[in-house]
């Protein structure tokens, strides 16, 4: 039987499938029905936060599940990104490892490389998830070609 | 136009980004002047129209960008060259200290376009990125 932190994480990536297409390709997973609500309420803290690494426009820390769903409907949108070849192990007392190949689904889209996240729980949910990556420019260029920010000053947040 | 004339435009566009003064903006620049700023950051990428070339500008002056002119000459009747050197510090520390080559590019008696050149981008991008909060995700990005 899988690590409980394990099992958390497969859950996470069953509800984003669900949720917005994002995965591992196959499609829909069974038994995640109401995936927002229970990525909301089953699967990440309500302060959870994502540190997405790089120098584009989703880059920098997204915090709270509607704004990591946000984050993921951007990348089914536009990239299609698939992940396969998932490996998630227990790491240290409350977290899980993971690493897995990414690709496009589009034909268009050339990137691919390998990603390793690490998650950190608390209370029995993700508290906090990083992703690592070692092609961090080609990422930077590929996003900033797909994703274009609104015009000035509307992209930027009140001070 | 004569290189004299060019030079004399650039500097009235100097002049009403200064004050921020959008009409006076509008007399220096065609209606759809680009202003490409390179780099991966948050004010990064091209400004289209003159609102969003003076928003860019205010957005610089608010966070207290200071931009001094080492040399600026017109290299022929459209083209204007500045040399200019940029400083700034955001708020957490981290400083902004670059070099920077402006291209001028006239069409019509008016600006069309103005290109930037960096001499240190890496650095560049880390002073915007603190200077500077995006939106979340749903807000800051284009349809």
């Amino acid at each position: 039987m899988d690590h409980p932190n394990v099992v958390l994480v497969r859950k996470m990536w069953a509800c984003l499938a669900n949720l917005v297409g994002f995965g591992d390709g196959t499609g829909p997973v069974p038994g995640f029905e109401d995936p927002a609500r229970m990525l909301r309420d089953e699967v990440f803290t309500a302060d959870v936060k994502y540190h997405m690494p790089g120098h584009h426009p989703l880059s920098g820390v997204k915090e709270g599940a509607d704004e990591v769903i946000a984050f993921f409907r951007q990348l089914a949108l536009k990239v299609g990104l698939i992940q396969d070849a998932q490996q998630i192990y227990p790491f240290g007392e409350d977290g899980a490892v993971e690493i897995h190949r990414f690709y496009g689904a589009r034909p268009e889209v050339k990137l691919a490389g390998t990603n390793c996240f690490t998650y950190q729980l608390r209370g029995g949910r993700i508290a906090d998830i990083r992703v690592h990556n070692n092609i961090q420019p080609e990422i930077d260029n590929h996003f900033c070609s797909v994703w274009r920010y609104k015009p000035l000053p509307d992209r930027l947040a009140e001070d | 136009m004569a290189n004299t004339e060019a030079l004399a435009l650039v500097r009235k566009l100097d002049d009403a980004l200064a004050r921020g003064d959008l009409e006076a903006l509008r007399a220096q620049v065609a209606a759809g002047v680009e202003w490409a700023v390179p780099g991966r950051h948050p004010l990064a990428g091209t400004k289209c129209g003159p609102e969003e070339v003076a928003a860019y500008h205010r957005l610089l002056t608010k966070k207290g960008v200071r931009v001094e002119t080492v040399a600026l000459d017109a290299v022929d009747a459209g083209t204007v060259v500045r040399l200019q050197r940029a400083t700034g510090t955001a708020p957490d520390g981290v400083a902004l200290d670059s070099m920077e080559l402006l291209v001028y590019r006239i069409e019509g008696g008016k600006v069309a376009r103005v290109e930037a050149f960096i001499g240190d981008q890496h650095p560049v991008d880390l002073f915007y990125w603190a200077a500077f909060r995006l939106k979340r995700v749903s807000g800051c990005l284009a349809d």
